[in-house]
Formats: structure tokens, sequence, C-alpha cells
């Protein structure tokens, strides 16, 4: 592992993902395309990582290897102290949906279901009533200011507010890790700000946090840098 | 691992909402579809065997009644009829009943007794069973008036040398029959030779080739009075009831008279029951105590296999109809959950992202393909039984041989209801598997 650290000490905790020399490759026509080239790397509970680096260098491809939505072509992915390998689609499926929040650049929000509707799903999904996932999902949306927005669908919402029901939605099932891709690409400056400071505020609150940014500003504000360069990190 | 009940609440959570977000005119046309196909299914195979069962039905209402009796086998008459009459009134079980006698008669119009002159010319005639009846009783049993297409029905009091004509045996209502007379009204006359007929000729004198009406009205016969008898046309009827409609109808007491038969038996008897399902147990009490005589049977019995074969013919006839619907129908649903499915790929992808389960995801599109059936057969079965059961009932198809209706039922209906489910169901769930087995992070990517 090679990491830029900045901020805090860390003094031991738990390994929330493990990846051991994970290699990724894409296969096109006659042509191997290596994406991710043996990586080493660990994120603890309580992490604020930041993964950056030039387009193409394989940062978004390694967050979904962590995030367990892709498989390796080698090497090992561990979640807790489980070996992803080893683990069924279905288990798979039920490990995102009980440890792993998701936030995703263009805010991937389902277009026919309103903001609470969308923020619920994991909720619901996970064995709740409709009202009591209704409740949760308000609760959340309010803490980001959503309170008045919680009946729009996803085209009535602004950039920076649909991007905030992305992260009501990753967060409402209180995740081990959220893993953020790009979450500010598609937003001005101001709303750019807003999104990062709500994740400054849930990783006081203790979240584990993986975000992918090509912005160094950003990136920078992160408790932990890592900068990859050609499928490895520099 | 299997389908838990989250996944159905998650499922059927999505479908509503898919349902709400879904453009209104695509759903309508979908909808459409789906009764278009329903009724295809149910309207097309009701109408094929709604010509056998109305068919059935006119012989059971306007012919034979529920249960019918005639001669035994080798015999010509119903045996001790007498007896058997007098059974039939003391039984409660049974509303009416119409002895009828009958006898071979041949038929000539007016026009052609008088007007063929040349004893080498031949006389236009058609040979037909007269049927001697009741005329109040027939009214009760077979409700025959109902089936006068001109003139009127024979009045309670007279109407001796009078007929009722079968439509079968006119040109104009049977324009391709062989033996058909033409020219006859109600109102004209026409000349009847009952019993013998088949003899030698019409027994005009071969010695005076003309037939002078003075002959016929009294003077020196040269038909005989006996033989060639003059009966007014009171009315035409058409029951569609096989051969009755080749039949001339009068009173019984005049074929009782031409054709008298030891006993004063019966050629047949209609029984009309006050409830048609009690026909076998009616037929098995008659049975034991004049089993020995008559020929005893149900309308069931009576009618034969011939008409059930049919109607299972036009029955699987009905069943291709509507495998073709359904195989159009399921196709279309197979298309739009495949076209909504693939279109909406990428948030199939981010749903497994967050964690709903491939069945959730599947359980949604099934239950939207669902949605469909269970909307168009809800419309379909309120147009079915709304609208088109009462007006065919009301505007009975006009076959040749019977009034064709819409012949459903319950369990029929039901079971097209289930067939459209399956299909349904089978046609949104392989393009809903198709796209949710994709990984994730393929879907996502697009």
């Amino acid at each position: 592992m090679c990491a830029r650290k900045a901020g805090r000490k860390k003094v031991s905790k738990m390994v929330a993902v493990r990846v051991s020399n994970l290699v990724k490759s894409f296969v096109d026509g006659d042509r191997e395309i290596q994406v991710l080239r043996g990586i080493d790397f660990s994120i603890a509970q309580g992490d604020f990582v930041a993964i950056t680096g030039a387009s193409g260098t394989g940062k978004s491809t390694l967050v979904y290897q962590m995030g367990l939505l892709d498989e390796p072509t080698s090497g090992s992915v561990f979640v807790g102290n489980k070996n992803a390998g080893k683990m069924t689609v279905l288990e798979r499926t039920a490990y995102r949906l009980n440890h792993f929040g998701f936030v995703f650049q263009d805010y991937a929000l389902i277009p026919e279901l309103r903001a609470w509707e969308n923020v619920a799903l994991p909720v619901l999904m996970r064995g709740a009533s409709r009202q009591k996932a209704r409740k949760q999902a308000s609760v959340v949306l309010d803490r980001f200011g959503m309170a008045d927005r919680i009946n729009h669908f996803p085209n009535q919402l602004s950039g920076g507010e649909g991007q905030r029901v992305s992260i009501a939605r990753a967060i409402v099932h209180q995740p081990k890790v959220l893993f953020a891709d790009e979450p500010t690409a598609n937003l001005d400056s101001d709303r750019s700000r807003q999104i990062i400071d709500i994740f400054h505020e849930l990783h006081r609150d203790g979240q584990t946090i993986v975000m992918v940014t090509h912005e160094m500003e950003y990136a920078k504000e992160a408790v932990q840098v890592v900068v990859m360069h050609d499928g490895s990190i520099a | 691992m299997a389908i838990q009940r989250n996944d159905f609440s998650v499922g059927s959570f999505l479908t509503l909402r898919y349902i709400r977000g879904a453009n209104r005119w695509t759903t309508a046309l979908i909808v459409f579809v789906m009764v278009l196909t329903f009724l295809n299914l149910t309207v097309i195979g009701g109408l094929l065997e709604g010509i056998v069962v109305g068919s059935f039905v006119g012989l059971r209402d306007r012919a034979i009644g529920d249960v019918f009796i005639s001669a035994k086998e080798g015999e010509s008459s119903v045996g001790r009829t007498q007896y058997i009459l007098r059974d039939l009134r003391g039984d409660a079980r049974i509303v009416s009943f119409s002895p009828r006698y009958s006898t071979r008669v041949e038929v000539i119009t007016e026009d052609d007794v008088y007007m063929v002159t040349n004893a080498n010319e031949q006389r236009k005639s058609v040979t037909a069973t007269a049927l001697g009846i009741d005329p109040e009783a027939e009214q009760r049993t077979t409700n025959l008036p109902a089936s006068l297409l001109e003139g009127s029905y024979f009045s309670p009091s007279g109407s001796r040398r009078e007929i009722l004509i079968g439509s079968a045996l006119l040109e104009r209502y049977s324009p391709f029959g062989a033996d058909v007379l033409s020219g006859v009204h109600p109102g004209d006359f026409v000349f009847l030779r009952m019993g013998g007929v088949g003899g030698s000729g019409f027994g005009y004198d071969t010695d005076d080739d003309r037939l002078s009406n003075n002959a016929l009205s009294g003077g020196r016969s040269a038909v005989s009075e006996t033989t060639l008898q003059k009966y007014r046309v009171r009315g035409v009827y058409r029951t569609k009831a096989g051969e009755l409609d080749l039949a001339i109808i009068m009173h019984d007491d005049e074929v009782r008279a031409n054709n008298p038969i030891p006993g004063n038996n019966a050629n047949s008897i209609a029984i009309r029951l006050s409830d048609p399902d009690s026909a076998v147990l009616v037929r098995d009490d008659l049975l034991s105590s004049f089993g020995r005589y008559a020929k005893i049977e149900t309308v069931d019995d009576a009618i034969g296999p011939f008409l059930g074969d049919i109607r299972t013919v036009f029955k699987m006839l009905g069943s291709v109809v509507g495998a073709i619907g359904l195989a159009v129908a399921s196709v279309t649903i197979f298309i739009i959950i495949f076209v909504t499915a693939v279109s909406r790929s990428r948030f199939i992808g981010i749903l497994k992202a967050i964690g709903i389960t491939p069945h959730a995801i599947r359980i949604s599109y099934v239950l939207y393909a669902l949605s469909f059936a269970v909307v168009g057969s809800l419309v379909g079965a309120s147009i079915l039984y709304f609208v088109l059961v009462p007006f065919f009932a009301a505007n009975p198809i006009p076959f040749p041989f019977s009034d064709g209706i819409l012949y459903i039922t319950p369990t029929g209906v039901a079971l097209q209801i289930a067939l459209l489910f399956v299909a349904t169901f089978v046609a949104g769930l392989i393009p809903a598997h198709r796209v949710v087995r994709r990984p994730a992070i393929e879907a996502i990517r697009g």
C-alpha cells in the first residue's frame, strides 16, 4: 500500500475492506487491457479515503471491486473477515445491502420514484414496513435539508438536490462503508462544496467513506488520499 | 437463495411506481391489446360453441323437450300411449307434454293442381311428414307460436283444415332445397295427400287429361276427396330444429283420421320438465314402467353424440384461434417488458448495486406485466358479461341450423384468464430475467 496520509494518526481500527494482489483486466478484441495491476490496499472502519488520479487510471474500477459490484480477474477482496470471492451473487447483493452504500457521479436515482421512495428502497429491502421506511427516509432527507423535496421526482430536483438524495439513499441504512464515485463531477463549485461538507459531517459521525474524485482540491480534504497511476497505487 | 417476503414487498413497491410513471397512452394501448386478447380467447370459442349449443337448445326447447318418447325400433308407434299419457298427467315434475301423430304427406300447391292439365305433365309436389298435434299442448311444451315466421298459430277453438308449414319446405326460405314449394303464403290453399304416399300418382282420372276445378270442388272427382284434401296455410314456422322444419303441422285428429293407429297410439311424445336437470331421473322412472313399449330418452340421449362431436371440434377451433391470439399477446408483452427492461438496464444495475435482489427486480417486472393481464381481463370480462353476452342473447346469429349465441361459462372464462396470466407471466419473466442477470457493473456502465 502506498498512500499519502493526512490528518489524524490511526489507532488499530477494524478493517472494513481489504484487497490483495487485485488484478482486473478487460478484453478488447485480441487485446487484454489490465486496469488494476496487483493492488494491495485496505480501508479501516472510520476512514475517509479519497482515491484520486488521472482519468483511466482505474479509480472507479477499484471502488467497484471493493464495493462488490464487480469481480476481479485475480486477487482477493475481503469484506470484514469474509473472502468475497467465495460469495454467491445473492450473498454479495445482501452484503452490499447490509454494509455498503453507493453514491454515483450522476446520482443514479430511479426516475419513477419520488425522493423519499428512492431513499426508502434499501430500508424496504431490509424488511421494514413502508411506513417505517418512509419515516426513516424522511429523517435522513430532512438532515440534508431536503424536507420540502421528499415528494419530488428526480427530474424535479437540481443537481445538488439529486446528489443529496443519492447520499441519503446511500446512508439511510447506516452502512459500514460509503462508496462515492465522483460525487461532485456533475456539480458546480458551490454544490460540490455542500456535498463535501456532508461527507465531512458523516465522517465526523463515524462513517467510513471511500470517495473517488479527480479533483485534488476535494481529495486533499480526506483523511487518507490514495493516488492511482496506470492501474497501480502511486 | 429462495424468494423472500421482502422480494415481493420491494417488487410490488417498484411495480406500482413503474405503472405510475408509465406513459398513459402506452399503458392504454397495452391494456387494449390485452382486452382484445381476452375477448379473442373467450368470444371466438364462445361463438363457435354457441352455434352448437344454440342448435342443442333449439332442439330441446322447440322440438323434443327434456324427455322424448318415440316408437321402439321396429315399431311404428309408441305402445300403450294412453297409459303413458295418464302417467305423465300425474307426474308433478312434468310441466307439459305433447303427443304427436305423424304420417307421410304429399303436398301440392293449388296452382299446380289447377294449372297442370296434361296427364303427361309432371305435377310439382313435395313429400313431407305431417305432424298432428294438440295446439295447446304443443304451445305449452315447445312454444311453437314463437317459431312462426309468417301467419298465425292455430286458434284454440277450431283451425281444422288448416296447416302450419315448415320453412324448409318453401323455396323462399330454403332456396337451395331440392324438394321445395314456391309461392305458398299464409292464406293460400294447398292439397295434401296423406298416407299411402308413393302409390299410383295423384289419382286423377287418366281418361280425362284435364283436372277441372269442378272435379276438385265436389263434382265428378278426378282426384278423390279422401286422397287429395284441400288445406289452408295458416302460418309458416322455423324452429331450426332439424327435420321439424321439413314437416307440415296440423290438428292431431286430422292425422289420426287419415292414418289410424291401433290403440290411438302416438308416434312420439315431447315432455317438458320443471327442472331439466331431473331428466335422467324422469327417463328412468318412465323406462321402468314403459320401457317395454316405447323408446324413452333424455334430450341428450336423443340428440346423440353427433352434436357433442361437433361441439368438441368447434371448441378445438376456438382454442386454436385463441391460442394464436394468446401467442400474439405473449409476444407483445415480451417485447414491451424487454424494451422496458433494456431501456432501464442502467437503473436495474443501480438497484442491484444498492442491494435490491435480482428476485425483487424480476418480480417487479413480472408484476408489471401481470398488471396488464389483470386490467385487460377485468375490462374484457366486463365487456363480455355486460355487453356481448346480452347483445348476442338479444340478437342471436342466424345460422341456418341454429340461432348462434355466445356460450361462455364461469369456469371457461376463469380458465382463459388463467391462461392469459400464465402467458403474461412467462412473457414478463423471460425478458426481465435476461436483463436482470447481467452483472450490476455492466448495467451501470451501460
